[in-house]
């Protein structure tokens, strides 16, 4: 139980900002999370309000985040972190505007993820999650066109329903059409927030089962779109969903010479046990991408590209070349374990990437 | 000259895999436990901070304030040593937890933590009691090995040593500008304009903290807190200096030549690891005051694991360590202590070395 207040809490955070030139950060959160969880120099924790179903997959929950939260732009995502067996893990999420300034976020249980897993069944047990500041630039524009066109699929939908809600609440005269494709009915999420969103074209396109009256059947195809939506061309368009159908959906708008087309997608790392397959290295913060390749320490390839990592003993035990992967497949060369977990703490000198590897470098 | 048996190539590779194995199961085992004892030791040291600095502020009456100093200085040597030094070397990175990431950690020292992990984890880690790469060997102030060169300046080193231990702190925080470069005029001035603000700033802070903020919020029992916070650093300068220097200049301990890291292998490594160091035996609460630096041996076999599983790991390394006839180099504090002063004493003056090292 918090010994103060949350109002009081949110009511002293802008003023606790100039206390940061002084103070060690982590000092002041070790006595303000004492009193309030919220209670964080820089830190956001968001408390959990509510918790509900969307579907049979998906949950959504409720958020109100602290006062150090700098809001969101509708499309953009931001990093949750829950903590299990004391390793802290992180995983994105597209918040969507909800009542009273809170958020929603949602979250599809998939089959090995250890993250959704967790807030699908321990979510009535977290009080306070932390969340990272929104980022992204997959947003609407400032002016809006007359036409969007907004194409999603499973969990994609997240941040193309925050544009929708927030063109509701800008008064977005236009035309507004969504291919929102699942394999199940049931388990799409917001179809009937979708349904009653007024002057909305919903086309619902099932992959997985058979289509009843007003469903479409069948994966994105460009007849598909001409048949749907025939006046595609020249609409701003949005679509999100798994790597591989935001690449069919660039393929047909790359065929035709289309423009406007703002792609967004998730995908678990794919990765390969061969040594010497070619891979992308990307080196976030220096945005540099180069070619690599499996086997080596992503030490050596960023050095024999010229970068120069901070980095010390090359054998694992000085921890000078500690980095963030944010995402990716790697394997520790010490142990052979390869992992896949998004943000994690790695170690370059004695990681080798089995797969396409984004590093905050 | 060495107590421990010389190992083949096929020896040494046998060993340093049967090492690897044992940090590897401990790598597995990895979390709420350790994720669970670290945030309990960062807890001590926050409460015993706050708790002793509110006693001092009581003024000068004797047990609040002696009680004050004495949780002060517990405070910042744990903050040192089982919490900072641990979690610098990145033992507790797998939490991903941004309070203890080895990369960001600051402590309440006035040695930088940037210039602690170039110093420490990388050089000394890397480079353990090899002449001319370790200058952990002496610290630039002392001679321990009679295969430092001797001076004149070497004299009056236990001196020097004493100076070191009641300042030890802010030997620390210059050690890593080797200011006697300067003085020497090995190097330029130049490139201490650039090296020294951090330092300078940090040194700055801690002061003002410590000699200047708390004494002055205390407002007519300034005198008992700025008494008490130098007693509690110097408290901790003490502890930790003579800590320090048990481990690895007892009398068994070994210095190599620099050729021994030509070619050396991850075998090789962890033989000069477990030659070039030296445990504590004693208490639970003597290896949680040490930082587990008692367990010296583990600590450089193993950095990066979390130090609460040292004394578990101990028992196989020292299993494993008989099996190769590698001696494993163990004593009392005090006995240990004596030693290292033995050595302080005796390498004052010229002296050579027994044999060529191995």
């Amino acid at each position: 139980m918090p010994l103060i207040p949350a109002a009081l809490v949110n009511l002293a955070l802008p003023l606790t900002r100039p206390l940061a030139a002084f103070l060690r950060e982590d000092v002041f959160d070790y006595y303000g999370r004492l009193l309030h969880p919220q209670l964080q120099l820089r830190r956001v924790f968001a408390r959990l309000k509510a918790r509900r179903l969307e579907g049979e997959a998906t949950v959504v929950l409720t958020l109100s985040p602290s006062r150090n939260w700098r809001g969101f732009r509708a499309g953009q995502h931001v990093a949750v972190t829950l903590e299990k067996d004391g390793v802290r893990h992180t995983r994105r999420y597209s918040p969507m505007r909800a009542a009273n300034g809170r958020i929603e976020i949602a979250i599809k249980r998939l089959k090995e993820g250890l993250v959704s897993s967790l807030l699908h069944e321990e979510a009535d047990s977290i009080g306070y999650l932390e969340i990272g500041q929104a980022e992204g630039d997959f947003v609407l524009p400032d002016t809006l066109p007359p036409r969007l066109l907004f194409l999603a699929a499973g969990s994609g939908i997240t941040p193309i329903l925050a544009m929708l809600r927030e063109l509701k609440a800008r008064g977005y005269q236009g035309e507004l059409n969504l291919l929102y494709y699942g394999r199940q009915r049931n388990q799409m999420a917001y179809l009937d927030e979708l349904r009653a969103y007024p002057g909305l074209h919903l086309h619902v396109c099932l992959t997985g089962e058979q289509a009843q009256a007003g469903e479409q059947a069948g994966r994105f195809s460009a007849a598909q779109l001409d048949a749907l939506v025939p006046k595609a061309e020249g609409s701003a368009v949005f679509a999100c969903g798994s790597h591989g159908f935001t690449e069919a959906v660039q393929a047909v708008w790359q065929q035709r010479g289309w423009q406007g087309l703002a792609c967004e997608s998730f995908t678990p790392p794919t990765w390969h046990l061969e040594d010497d397959k070619p891979v992308t290295l990307t080196f976030a913060r220096a945005r540099r991408q180069l070619a690599g390749r499996t086997g080596g320490t992503l030490l050596e390839q960023a050095e024999a590209h010229g970068l120069k990592p901070a980095s010390g003993c090359r054998m694992g035990i000085c921890n000078t070349c500690t980095c963030q992967k944010r995402e990716g497949a790697v394997r520790d060369l010490r142990t052979g374990e390869i992992s896949t977990k998004p943000d994690e703490t790695i170690r370059l000198c004695i990681t080798a990437p089995v797969g396409n590897v984004v590093l905050d470098l | 000259m060495s107590k421990s048996l010389s190992l083949n190539p096929d020896q040494l590779a046998a060993f340093g895999a049967e090492l690897d194995a044992l940090r590897n199961r401990h790598l597995a085992e990895l979390g709420e436990a350790d994720a669970r004892y670290i945030r309990r030791v960062r807890a001590s040291v926050r409460i015993t901070e706050l708790a002793g600095r509110l006693m001092l502020f009581a003024g000068f009456f004797p047990p609040t304030w002696c009680l004050g100093v004495l949780l002060l200085a517990f405070s910042k040597i744990v903050d040192n040593m089982e919490l900072g030094h641990n979690v610098m070397h990145g033992q507790y990175d797998f939490m991903n937890d941004p309070e203890f990431s080895g990369k960001h950690f600051e402590w309440d020292h006035s040695c930088t933590s940037d210039a602690w992990r170039r110093t420490h984890n990388y050089q000394h880690h890397t480079y353990t009691n090899v002449l001319g790469k370790d200058h952990d060997i002496g610290y630039g102030t002392v001679r321990i090995f009679a295969e430092q060169r001797w001076r004149p300046f070497y004299l009056l080193q236990p001196l020097w040593a004493l100076l070191q231990a009641v300042f030890f702190e802010y030997a620390i925080a210059v050690f890593d500008l080797k200011l006697d470069r300067y003085l020497r005029g090995r190097a330029k001035l130049s490139e201490l304009k650039v090296k020294a603000p951090p330092v300078l700033r940090k040194l700055w802070r801690k002061f003002i903290k410590d000699y200047v903020f708390f004494p002055l919020i205390a407002g007519p029992h300034w005198l008992a807190v700025l008494a008490g916070n130098a007693v509690a650093n110097l408290l901790r300068n003490l502890w930790t200096f003579t800590v320090i220097f048990c481990g690895h200049f007892t009398e068994d301990a070994e210095v190599f030549p620099l050729s021994v890291l030509k070619d050396e292998t991850r075998g090789g490594w962890y033989v000069r690891q477990l030659r070039g160091s030296s445990n504590l035996s004693g208490s639970r609460w003597l290896h949680f005051l040490t930082g587990n630096l008692s367990h010296q041996i583990e600590h450089h076999l193993f950095p990066d694991i979390p130090a609460r599983r040292y004394a578990s790991m101990a028992v196989e390394v020292r299993e494993i360590c008989q099996r190769y006839g590698q001696h494993y180099n163990t004593g009392s504090f005090a006995g240990q202590f004596f030693t290292v002063l033995v050595r302080l004493f005796r390498h004052a003056f010229p002296s050579r070395p027994a044999m060529q090292p191995v």
